[in-house]
């Protein structure tokens, strides 16, 4: 799985992840993620070459939430696959991280 | 009929293997996608459970998948010789109120709820036997 972070400005950090977020996956990229995500408090995280998400996975995008919630952030998930949207609505985290299918409504739900 | 069938060892690095051979199976089982997508959702999270939780004498041990087409779907079954689990009794996760409130583990079981149209567990011969079952739209 693939990880790299890029600034859009204006204080926002977009997290672009590739491939398949199963055990493995999540392992490949948990560390940079929430290296990415510390002090952070707009992350716009760009799931659209995701093709795969385990609840592992979640458990890796729940806990830099709630990290970036605690600084009094936000972070959003930018245009996952209907599978991965899937996965995202039947674990309810949908309704705990919000879903944009556009980047200019993930900066305004990540500048607000 | 006889379905696909697949053996792995206990180990996550066996996972996409397993994925792997379910995305084969189901063009020889004449399965369509869209249920493969969801039973590989399933089982990694089913199989990662037993890989995490069913054993700890730190031995080998093989986790058995067996496929099959149903009259209006697919039903896959995973057996293992680990401690007895019924996941099916596991209490029903509430939906949290806000991020702060969200648990961050137990989600797999939960997915699995939400995703099969069935699943059924038994215990045989000292055997955990769990069958997932979902349906075509």
């Amino acid at each position: 799985m693939r990880i790299e972070a890029e600034s859009l400005g204006g204080g926002i950090l977009k997290i672009n992840l590739a491939g398949r977020m199963d055990v493995q996956g999540a392992q490949d990229v948990d560390l940079k993620f929430t290296g990415y995500t510390a002090n952070q408090r707009a992350v716009i995280v760009d799931m659209s070459l995701v093709n795969f998400l385990a609840s592992l996975g979640i458990r890796t995008l729940l806990l830099s939430a709630k990290a970036v919630s605690q600084r009094g952030g936000k972070m959003v998930l930018f245009n996952p696959d209907p599978g991965v949207t899937r996965t995202l609505e039947v674990s309810g985290i949908d309704t705990l991280i919000p879903i944009c299918r556009s980047l200019d409504e993930a900066r305004s739900a990540v500048s607000g | 009929m006889l379905g696909e069938r697949l053996v792995i060892g206990n180990k996550v690095g066996e996972l996409r293997r397993m994925s792997q051979w379910l995305r084969n199976s189901a063009v020889a089982a004449d399965i369509s996608q869209d249920l493969i997508c969801l039973l590989d959702q399933c089982a990694n999270e089913a199989v990662v459970n037993i890989i995490s939780y069913a054993y700890d004498d730190g031995k080998h041990h093989d986790i058995t998948l067996e496929l099959n087409r149903t009259a209006n779907g697919a039903c896959l079954v995973i057996r293992d010789d680990g401690k007895p689990f019924n996941m099916l009794e596991a209490p029903e996760r509430k939906p949290p109120g806000s991020l702060k409130d969200a648990k961050v583990g137990g989600l797999g079981i939960h997915v699995i709820r939400r995703l099969m149209t069935r699943c059924d567990y038994r215990r045989e011969n000292g055997i955990n036997v769990l069958s997932l079952e979902a349906r075509d739209k």
